[in-house]
């Protein structure tokens, strides 16, 4: 047992709202200088949709993440070999047009403009050439279904889902969405540092934060092509590729990470988890019906004796294997089996599980009235048992969060639903009746884990949220500099420039 | 607020001396300039001002009965002056001219000082009441809430004058709430045109785009009696089908061309809409309906028409 530490994250689709102020946060942050201006380190999808950039899960275009062959990992950008004569032609990379041309507008305008009949206004221009353009593409343009009929119908997650029911979610009566906020997975088993010749790209040891060291990065840009979630991007400007970060600066200061900080549906929860480093090739190796099952047992108890002790042995202080007990997503994932990897067919063991999301029953009109599937006195009732009648199929959840594995999803949605109908019983009738714990038990919970459950799903505090382990920066400076004259050079801007093609 | 009555004559006396104008030989507090008339409001409102607020829940204590002025004791001394919201948003003060109570950073949820704290509900009943026994309310039918059908496009005779140099379809139009604006806050800075589709465009159901022979971000021209709007589309099945509709309230500062049809710049979302005043809000005097500024009085219903909807190729600017 190789112990190790990562800090993990946990998202709760059924809490997530879609107002992209962890977008907006993020690139105040950190993206709002020249050469990231299409950068979106964290950005917020409606699924069904594309996703940005467009239509990013498609690997036989894009060429991310790993393949298996012959019962090996392989990258499915290229071989080794290939990769050096294809040093100077990636045609899997992404393009402009599958990015968007960043605009700004003519603010200058609304006081220069010279006199006349009609009211001044701020016309689109590039931000790359200056003129004039036309908007046809930007960072949500799938925003809430806009444009269903070309990005919402294009969603490669429909795979398995009946044409029928594809059809049908194109009606008003039948139409549903949820939102996806994405960051960097910052995966156990990272296809952008496999893919970076120049050896740039590294998995922090303590906490698993994946970096791009922008000393050695020489801008190949195979991490841009390599990654199969497209959360690598290549700064024009410096030359150089840049990424999410997960505000390690932050996280060293014991906050959480800006997106995670600012999310207004608090969706987001934030933890260490312990793994064991020598179960990620087997993990990664896995059938892909056993992908999810293979990750989660790469991830250990951090409350076991044998597991402390190995902690220890590998140099995790107590303070980390405490954060480790406390951490919210090893609730959510391991104890509570109600997260997933997104596309874990990626093999990539991303770090950040997503809780799917739950949706309405399916409603027909009849005769000009609404009329739903099931009988409304039972709907949470039967809900649990027809999770068919739910309106984002299961396959659909299944291509995204498992592989395409229904089983998987069932257990989750069932477990959420009677987590509902539990809390729901309990306010509205104060009494729990026969039926209702039925439900429980069938959806192998007990009335303690969902009270659990909801607590920390529904009224958690800040602090049970993000449980940021100890980093101690302090020992780490004091190691190599005298705090006081270390003092004195912070906040002094940048100690060596970026400079392109260094 | 409120039937409130909150003493402030030292604190008016206050403001004579810190910003005194002079006046036929009396001292006044000077709203000479902006600055001036920010701290006197500031200085005056209980939600600033911690002695007021704690004056003001004594006021209420009197008419309620009710033990409240615990809610202003620990922020007598607060004085919330305009530097102060310069430097940084400050947090207002629980004070009964608002009806939640947000000591210890609780968020703002109207009503919970008359559910927690009991004071009745500011209706004839103090109670929640629906039936308004008004004669105003009992001529219109309205005593009850009552379900009215929509008017048709001949009763609004918005679009009778356009008809004529119609080239459209006629629709339903709508202004909702935005998702990305609070009424026209905050939607047209960079970054949240970025994230949306840099401009207000206007939503349209894909069968009834198809029909019109729209596509996705093509540019569209709403048009009525009552002006123009040209924007581009977003085309969604997620919206009714003979229904139209753009989030209110837009800016005409960005992203807004000349429209093709009448040959001027176009106006925003309210330029197809007009203000109908709904006569029973015209009601007052009468136990809740007493008029105060920004607080009772008749409100605009101009959230939905009819307008024609054409196809049009990119305009001029």
């Amino acid at each position: 047992m190789n112990v190790r530490a990562h800090v993990s994250m946990t998202f709760h689709l059924d809490k997530c709202i879609g107002c992209h102020t962890c977008s907006v946060a993020c690139k105040n942050l950190w993206t709002d200088r020249k050469g990231t201006e299409y950068m979106w380190w964290n950005n917020v999808e409606t699924r069904p949709g594309t996703g940005y950039p467009t239509g990013w899960e498609d690997q036989e275009r894009f060429k991310g993440g790993w393949v298996k062959r012959n019962g090996q990992l392989k990258l499915r950008l290229h071989s080794r070999a290939r990769g050096l004569t294809n040093l100077f032609y990636n045609p899997a990379l992404p393009e402009l047009d599958d990015y968007y041309e960043p605009f700004t507008f003519d603010y200058q305008n609304l006081f220069t403009a010279p006199e006349g009949d009609d009211q001044p206004v701020a016309r689109p221009v590039s931000m790359i050439t200056g003129e004039p353009m036309n908007i046809n593409a930007g960072p949500n343009w799938d925003d809430d279904l806009g444009g269903s009929n070309l990005y919402a119908e294009n969603d490669p997650n429909w795979e398995g889902v009946s044409p029928e029911i594809q059809a049908q979610m194109a009606e008003i009566e039948r139409v549903a969405f949820n939102y996806m906020p994405r960051i960097c997975n910052h995966c156990l088993n990272p296809t952008c540092v496999a893919a970076c010749p120049s050896g740039a790209i590294y998995k922090r040891g303590e906490d698993g934060v994946v970096l791009v060291n922008e000393n050695k990065c020489k801008g190949w840009r195979m991490c841009v092509a390599a990654c199969p979630y497209k959360k690598v991007y290549y700064n024009w400007a410096t030359g150089k590729s840049e990424k999410c970060i997960l505000c390690f600066p932050r996280l060293e200061t014991g906050q959480a990470p800006a997106c995670f900080h600012s999310c207004v549906g608090r969706i987001r929860y934030l933890g260490a988890i312990l793994y064991d480093a020598d179960k990620i090739a087997t993990a990664a190796n896995a059938e892909t019906k056993d992908l999810v099952q293979a990750q989660l047992d790469a991830i250990l108890d951090p409350f076991k004796p044998d597991v402390i002790a190995a902690a220890r042995a590998g140099g995790l202080g107590d303070d980390w294997i405490k954060a480790a007990q406390d951490s919210p997503v090893y609730k959510f994932v391991k104890v509570w089996k109600l997260a997933l990897p997104l596309h874990p067919e990626y093999r990539t063991l991303a770090m950040l599980f997503y809780i799917p999301p739950l949706s309405p029953i399916v409603s027909t009109i009849e005769d000009g009235l609404f009329k739903l599937e099931l009988p409304p006195d039972q709907v949470d009732f039967e809900l649990f048992n027809h999770l068919e009648k739910a309106r984002l199929p299961l396959e659909y959840l299944a291509n995204l969060f498992a592989a395409g594995s229904v089983e998987v999803i069932k257990p989750i949605l069932r477990k959420l639903l009677a987590v509902r109908i539990y809390k729901r019983r309990q306010s509205v009738e104060r009494s729990i009746d026969a039926a209702t714990l039925k439900i429980v038990e069938a959806a192998g919970t007990t009335p303690e884990e969902i009270e659990a459950i909801y607590r920390l799903t529904a009224k958690p505090t800040l602090q049970e949220r993000f449980v940021v382990p100890p980093y101690h920066r302090e020992m780490a400076t004091e190691v190599w500099n005298d705090p006081l004259a270390h003092k004195g050079e912070t906040g002094v801007g940048f100690i060596e420039l970026p400079v392109r093609g260094d | 607020m409120h039937g409130l009555t909150i003493p402030a004559a030292d604190f008016y006396d206050d403001l004579r001396q810190r910003q005194g104008r002079k006046l036929n030989g009396t001292t006044y507090p000077s709203l000479e300039n902006a600055l001036e008339v920010a701290e006197v409001i500031l200085y005056l409102d209980p939600v600033s001002n911690g002695e007021l607020a704690y004056r003001a829940f004594k006021d209420e204590e009197k008419k309620t009965g009710q033990k409240l002025t615990d809610l202003a004791e620990s922020v007598r001394d607060t004085r919330i002056s305009f530097a102060d919201i310069v430097a940084q948003p400050r947090r207002q003060l629980t004070s009964p001219t608002w009806s939640a109570i947000i000591n210890q950073g609780r968020a703002y949820s109207p009503f919970t000082l008359n559910v927690e704290r009991l004071i009745p509900w500011r209706t004839l009943s103090g109670r929640q009441h629906f039936y308004l026994d008004h004669p105003n309310y009992l001529n219109w039918g309205e005593h009850l809430p009552t379900y009215k059908p929509r008017p048709d496009h001949s009763m609004l005779l918005e679009t009778e004058v356009t008809r004529a140099e119609a080239q459209g379809m006629l629709m339903n139009y709508i202004t909702p709430h935005g998702k990305w604006s609070i009424h026209s806050t905050y939607s047209d800075n960079h970054r949240m045109l970025t994230l949306s589709r840099g401009s207000y465009p206007i939503w349209l159901n894909d069968k009834d785009a198809k029909k019109m022979g729209i596509q996705d971000n093509d540019w569209v021209e709403l048009f009525n009696d009552n002006g123009v709007f040209v924007q581009r589309c977003i085309v969604s099945a997620r919206i009714p089908s003979g229904t139209v509709f753009v989030y209110h309230a837009t800016e005409r500062t960005v992203s807004i061309p000349k429209s093709p049809l009448r040959g001027t710049r176009a106006g925003m979302n309210n330029s197809i809409t007009r203000a109908r005043l709904k006569p029973v809000l015209m009601s007052g005097g009468y136990a809740q309906f007493t008029y105060a500024f920004n607080y009772w009085g008749p409100v605009g219903v101009n959230r939905d028409t009819f307008v024609y909807v054409r196809r049009i190729e990119e305009p001029n600017w």
